[in-house]
């Protein structure tokens, strides 16, 4: 059953009475909340997502509700709990949809451990998976929006999820709606008038937020993951030209390894998986200020059959031999130079 | 560390001495070392990255070995400098 298959009213009720389960993906949420906002936000943007289980067991349990004492009353606010904690602090009443989002964010972010996670968006096509890995502010949401609405399967626009097991790397995500701000919001509205998106929600600590409804496609296939193809950094800059230009691997591995979740956490694990990852990508850096001019560079790169893997990656017995003139070759600068570049420290 | 303490028993992605336990990996001509002990993860090029790769294939690296793969003393002694310069050795 998908919860746009309830009536309001059903929904209002499960949400108060022991919670609702929702199945994002290969991540199953309870919910539990009686603030009607909430309610909305779900009906709004979630209709396509199936029920998880009512009595299952969910990855997280979350509550959304107001503080005790007086702040229910004067200038209203909301909690967002995980597992009966306040994680956050009190938001406007209004904003609890998008603390809905953060919270769950939040959750996948600190508390799975069983696998690595990339601050990343993730999309599909024919197969094959782009990763968009990039800090807050850098774009990277309004491209993975700009693209969900011209054919490319969302996975993610915010935690690209890749299995630790060995063997086959693969790309997953939850296909939640995606988290738009400020100028990005009129920009998708312009590229995409048939986008879906949430009203405004204004004076949240990100500025004005809105939510862009995932295709009921990506929704659909939510359980399938695909196969990494490309890593682009992506960089909004305004009024840059669009520009596509190549990243080396091991530069690629260092910011993908910053923009990790939990790499820290997971210690040499994460460090082989993302390298068998980065062996098996084309690595980019991307400027752009153009949406649809960014579109389009995408969409020709994923017509392009490219050798993008290292040769052998994958194989059994591969070990990664190192090539070129800075390992195998004679031309090797000296010690000191490029010796250790920017080391990855744990700190998330 | 010194050169002789390289061995090569914990398989060949590995490189183990006295203050450092390394796993290395290479792509298209860096080599990543992730430091157990502080959890870094380094990307090194050039000498130190050659020196990382060889030890960790030599299956104990003596001196000469390295020597050879690496060139002469000086660079041998460029390499272990780089290396220590990021940490990875003492």
């Amino acid at each position: 059953m998908r919860i746009g298959q309830l009536s309001r009213s059903e929904l209002a009720g499960r949400l108060a009475r022991g919670g609702l389960s929702l199945a994002t993906g290969p991540v199953t949420t309870r919910i539990r909340t009686s603030i009607p906002g909430v309610a909305a936000h779900l009906a709004a943007l979630y209709a396509d997502f199936p029920l998880g289980e009512a009595d299952g067991i969910a990855d997280f349990s979350c509550q959304l509700r107001p503080p005790r004492g007086v702040r229910r009353y004067y200038r209203p606010q909301v909690l967002f709990l995980a597992d009966g904690r306040s994680v956050f602090k009190p938001l406007a009443y209004h904003q609890a949809g998008p603390m809905l989002e953060w919270g769950m964010n939040w959750c996948i972010a600190s508390q799975l451990r069983d696998r690595l996670i990339f601050h990343a968006a993730a999309l599909e096509r024919g197969g094959r998976a782009l990763l968009l890995a990039a800090p807050p502010g850098s774009g990277k949401s309004t491209l993975c929006a700009a693209l969900a609405c011209r054919g490319w399967r969302l996975l993610t626009d915010e935690a690209a999820l890749v299995e630790l097991g060995a063997g086959r790397v693969s790309v997953a995500g939850t296909a939640r709606p995606v988290s738009l701000k400020n100028a990005s919001i009129e920009a998708v509205q312009r590229l995409a008038p048939e986008a879906a998106l949430s009203a405004p929600c204004r004076d949240t600590l990100k500025g004005t937020v809105a939510h862009m409804r995932p295709p009921p496609e990506s929704v659909r296939r939510a359980q399938e993951p695909a196969a990494p193809a490309w890593l682009v950094f992506p960089r909004f800059v305004p009024g840059a030209p669009t520009r596509l230009t190549e990243r080396s691997r091991p530069e690629a591995f260092m910011g993908l390894a910053a923009n990790a979740f939990n790499y820290a956490a997971l210690g040499r694990r994460a460090f082989h998986r993302t390298a068998d990852l980065v062996e098996r990508v084309a690595c980019y850096d991307f400027r752009y200020s153009r949406l649809e001019e960014a579109v389009q560079v995408f969409d020709e790169l994923a017509t392009r059959r490219e050798p993008s893997a290292v040769p052998g990656a994958g194989e059994p017995g591969y070990h990664g031999r190192p090539h070129g003139p800075g390992v195998d070759g004679a031309a090797a600068g000296g010690a000191g130079e490029r010796a250790a570049r920017h080391p990855v420290a744990p700190g998330r | 560390m010194e050169p002789e303490a390289l061995p090569g028993g914990e398989g060949d992605r590995v490189l183990e001495g006295e203050a450092a336990f390394l796993e290395i990996r290479a792509l298209d001509g860096g080599v990543l070392a992730f430091h157990a002990g502080s959890g870094e993860t380094h990307w090194l090029e050039g000498l130190p990255a050659r020196l990382l790769w060889a030890g960790a294939h030599l299956g104990g690296a003596a001196p000469e070995r390295l020597r050879e793969r690496l060139g002469d003393e000086a660079a041998l002694a460029e390499a272990m400098a780089g290396l220590r310069a990021a940490g990875l050795i003492r």
